[in-house]
């Protein structure tokens, strides 16, 4: 009904033509990216005089050693980490909503998703080594334990510090979806009818809502599965390395000195996609087995009435995650100001600004993540607006265009940006700024289209068509109707924009060609390297653009566009 | 793509035409030109960047040179210098012979010797033109010339000298082992109390090349290119040497540290009683830093350790040449290498020769306190020479091969 009464503000073919063709943009270095992999991959690389195919790449990447072990860890990490991701995000949707918990916990939510992965893992490190500070908080007092016992919870052979890592990422970042797309739904209504047939409060959310919102963010789930099956930046630091994980063996391919290792690389990264399509197959059957499961529980009549006392118990649990990251994060901030903090001290035995001395030399860094960051977001949601004024219809008909936005989030990062680095050389334009703004704006853009195409199609026509009979001109109408309406979208959409671009790690390595560095960059190679006083620095500098963002929107917001929050919901705060 | 590939023969033309006329003019007062060619310049120095106070240092060179020439020096942190090769020879490959995305690059050894192969540097020699060459006695000190046995023709301009040490905390261990075979009997006694930096890493790497020059007594076949038989034979007791200790290494051997940091930050932490530096000095700027406890000291084995030089190189195709020949020039002075090896700044030994420096400049090195835990130079004499290069890459697939394909 609202459909039919919306109207474009004003429509022209060559404005439709340009949202095709942007959106083509989008998909477009993602697929010369996979060119530049499959050729080498098959054998392919003129440049080192290799003008036929040949299964010689292939055959030398299945006889790296431990490469089945590599990617047995790969997919059971970047599966559990999913899995257990959603199922904790789902447990405090249904145990917290309408809670005042839930009021503090989504306090929390906006910092915890601005922290970079690599920071999580840097605080999670210190805390859970065999000399980490948990250990050192109870030792000797309660282990008596002089020196550090000989296991640790990191790092651990079997990958489980990785997964827990990835979930104290994206359990905050599901959470966020899920809270927008339950803002979409008659919770109160869905919740009153469940009552009312006489289920629990468990067995309403299992049933009737989370299945509505599911459907919602079942893509950025699977982002989210690609993301923890091929990332980088944390599973250098939290995986196992003996073997490490499938990206980071493919990725020291690219980096060998003998350019033949290149080839061999490549074939990795294809593999990578193998193993991705894999992994999403076998959620699908999950998926598939899940709805069989509630489907039966339906029909069987189950009230789940017990199920309601274990609610809280389950809900504090998953809370833990989260608070394992904030802790990591204390411990970064207390590590930037120590000098002299051995083992069994329970705090450092001295305080210093020696390390934030250093803190000046990485302004110039942390200037780039800004100024990135800000440039791409804006730019981002300037063509989301486009889209959604000039080809809605186009993006909506067209599977393919649709596709083509969301490729750079479910094609694994490894398998294509270094075959985009070619190109981008080839170009002569790798390392420039233009390039790593479009291609920071092609990982920004598929979550901004997620938070802002559903608002946009809930936004009440009824006040632009208020506004046009009083005989308002379109741009006005855009400038002073339709924007005060979306503030709170576009709010969110720009946070999680500055968040995601923040934390890029690999996109930027490779196109940034390290001569654009960010303070990410910094911070993972400063972590990777051992130095916690520095990369304590850089953690803190690293949180403190989103975080500066976060308040600037949220104040802005909250000031000026707090009496049209109640014309539209799925906000920030 | 037409206009593109005639911009850049135009381009090339011009830079050409440019380079033609530095080049007659050079002879005359070649250094002048070359600081005013670097004038206004942007170097992008590729350098290791996972030690804390080498990059500060390197910061203070950048400080230094744009106040007096007018250059920005940009540290491009790499975590493994053959990245940086990896990317050089891929601007090669694709045809780009100017405009490099790598002005100066920190290197040695095997990624030295793979340059030199590719073609990756620059093509004529620039080293021994350098005006701060003087300072520097190539009879004194020969590892200026030849890198890892590699000649370096004049392509790579010395930046400092390593030594490996071995670090302990003489408040947990007072008498540590001092060869292989004592090594060995030492983590056979103290299971999960020593580890190394996992290999293909740089000290990792070292360190399986000295356990192998001593178990080997030194064998001749390793300063040779190696070959198939003489690489089974020569490396055989070193593969027995770490299969014994495996099962009693840090987390019984299924987990390395990534890199010397991070095994200096595991001696910190008390998790293990030895670490490795490649660095004499490493330990007491790390005591002055608060990372390692005071009680920490340095050893080296009684029949010595690896030694070597490190270098500065050019890329054939690094966008602004002459400003980081300034920089190697820079860096190669009394004034910058008497900060480089002041134990709180870095520690880094100099490459330059005591008897041609002036009085004033030799009592600078002479004033350097020694640091805590910094070994004399009497005790640091012994050292061991690097087996050819080639035996690097063949040692590194054999580790990984051995062990890292999990269990």
């Amino acid at each position: 009904m609202i459909k039919s009464s919306r109207r474009p503000i004003s429509s022209s073919t060559s404005l439709t033509a340009l949202t095709g063709l942007t959106a083509l943009l989008f998909g477009l270095p993602v697929l010369l990216g996979l060119i530049g992999i499959i050729l080498p991959a098959a054998g392919y690389f003129p440049a080192l005089g290799k003008t036929g195919f040949s299964a010689d790449a292939a055959q030398q990447f299945l006889a790296t050693p431990g490469l089945i072990w590599a990617s047995w860890l790969s997919l059971k990490t970047g599966l559990l980490a999913t899995g257990l991701s959603l199922i904790g995000g789902f447990i405090i949707l249904a145990g917290f909503t309408g809670s005042k918990m839930m009021v503090r916990l989504r306090r929390l939510l906006g910092p915890l998703i601005a922290i970079p992965h690599s920071t999580i893992a840097v605080g999670m490190v210190f805390l859970l080594a065999p000399s980490g500070w948990l250990m050192r908080l109870i030792s000797p007092s309660l282990t008596g334990l002089s020196q550090p016992p000989l296991w640790g919870l990191v790092p651990d052979p079997a990958g489980l510090a990785l997964v827990l890592g990835l979930i104290t990422k994206e359990l905050p970042f599901l959470l966020l979806l899920g809270l927008s797309a339950s803002a979409t739904l008659p919770l109160q209504r869905l919740l009153a009818i469940g009552a009312g047939l006489g289920y629990g409060r468990f067995a309403s959310w299992a049933f009737l809502i989370l299945p509505l919102i599911y459907r919602q963010i079942r893509l950025p789930v699977i982002a989210v599965l690609v993301f923890s099956l091929s990332v980088v930046d944390m599973a250098l630091l939290l995986a196992p390395s003996l073997p490490p994980p499938l990206a980071i063996l493919v990725l020291n391919g690219f980096h060998d000195a003998d350019l033949a290792a290149r080839l061999p690389a490549s074939f990795g990264a294809v593999w990578q996609i193998g193993l991705v399509l894999i992994a999403v197959f076998i959620w699908y059957l999950l998926e598939q087995m899940i709805g069989k499961i509630v489907q039966f529980c339906r029909w069987r009549g189950w009230r789940g009435l017990a199920a309601d006392h274990l609610l809280p118990i389950l809900s504090i649990i998953a809370i833990l995650p989260l608070l394992i990251g904030v802790m990591g994060l204390i411990a970064a901030l207390i590590w930037s100001f120590a000098t002299g903090w051995f083992f069994p001290a329970a705090f450092p035995a001295s305080i210093s600004l020696m390390h934030w001395q250093d803190a000046a030399s990485y302004m110039p860094l942390v200037l780039n993540s800004g100024i990135l960051a800000i440039t791409a977001a804006l730019l981002a949601v300037g063509v989301v607006f486009l889209w959604l004024y000039h080809g809605q219809g186009l993006l909506q008909q067209n599977r393919l265009l649709q596709a083509a936005i969301y490729l750079p989030l479910l094609v694994p990062q490894i398998s294509f940006l270094f075959g985009l680095q070619i190109g981008l050389s080839w170009a002569g334009i790798d390392g420039s700024w233009p390039a790593l703004i479009y291609i920071h704006m092609i990982f920004i853009l598929p979550y901004m289209w997620l938070v802002l195409a559903p608002a946009f199609g809930q936004m009440d026509w009824r006040h632009d068509r208020v506004a046009s009979s009083l005989g308002v001109a379109p741009f006005r109408r855009f400038y002073r109707v339709h924007l005060p309406l979306m503030a709170m979208p576009i709010g969110a959409a720009l946070f999680i924009g500055f968040a995601v671009s923040i934390a890029l790690y690999l996109p930027t390595v490779f196109v940034g060609g390290g001569r654009i560095g960010t303070i990410t960059v910094e911070a993972v190679s400063l972590a990777a390297n051992g130095s916690r006083g520095p990369a304590g620095v850089a953690a803190m500098l690293q949180i403190l653009i989103p975080l500066i963002c976060y308040g600037v929107i949220w104040l802005l917001l909250k000031n000026r566009f707090r009496r049209f929050a109640n014309m539209q919901g799925g906000g920030l705060t | 793509m037409q206009r593109n590939r005639f911009y850049r023969t135009a381009r090339n033309f011009l830079i050409g035409l440019g380079l033609a006329i530095t080049a007659s003019s050079a002879s005359a007062d070649g250094f002048v030109q070359l600081e005013k060619a670097a004038k206004g310049q942007t170097v992008y120095f590729n350098a290791w960047g996972g030690d804390a106070k080498i990059n500060s240092y390197i910061k203070w060179a950048g400080d230094t040179l744009s106040d007096r020439h007018d250059i920005k020096l940009v540290h491009v942190k790499l975590t493994d210098t053959a990245s940086a090769v990896s990317r050089i020879l891929a601007e090669k490959v694709a045809g780009r012979l100017d405009g490099g995305a790598i002005d100066l690059l920190w290197v040695n050894g095997e990624n030295f010797a793979a340059m030199k192969r590719a073609g990756l540097l620059q093509e004529r020699p620039w080293v021994t033109s350098l005006p701060n060459w003087q300072y520097t006695d190539s009879n004194a000190l020969p590892g200026i010339l030849s890198d890892f046995a590699e000649p370096t023709e004049g392509k790579e301009s010395p930046w400092g000298r390593a030594q490996l040490v071995f670090s302990h905390d003489s408040a947990r261990l007072q008498t540590p082992p001092k060869s292989a075979r004592e090594l060995a009997d030492y983590i056979a006694a103290n299971p999960g109390r020593f580890t190394f930096p996992q290999p293909p890493d740089f000290i990792g790497m070292s360190f399986l090349k000295q356990i192998l020059i001593e178990l080997s007594d030194a064998h001749p076949a390793l300063y040779q290119p190696v070959g198939d038989a003489s690489f089974d034979a020569v490396t055989a007791p070193l593969w027995n040497w770490l299969d014994a200790a495996r099962p009693n290494l840090w987390l019984a051997g299924n987990a390395y540290p990534a890199n010397y940091p991070v095994l200096r930050q595991l001696l910190g932490d008390g998790e293990i009683d030895i670490a490795i530096a490649f660095n004499p000095a490493d330990a007491s700027a790390a005591i002055a830093r608060g990372e390692l406890p005071e009680s920490v000291r340095t050893y080296i084995h009684d029949s010595g350790t690896l030694a070597n030089v490190h270098f500065l190189a050019i890329p054939f195709n690094a966008s602004a040449p002459a400003a980081a020949k300034l920089v190697a020039n820079f860096m190669l002075s009394p004034e910058a290498q008497v900060k480089k090896a002041d134990t709180a700044v870095w520690g880094d030994p100099t490459v330059l020769s005591m008897d041609k420096l002036s009085d004033a400049q030799r009592m600078a090195f002479h004033k350097l306190p020694r640091g805590i835990a910094t070994l004399s130079d009497a005790d640091l004499g012994r050292t061991l020479a690097e087996p050819h290069p080639s035996w690097v890459p063949r040692l590194e697939a054999a580790w990984i091969k051995r062990y890292a394909s999990g269990n």
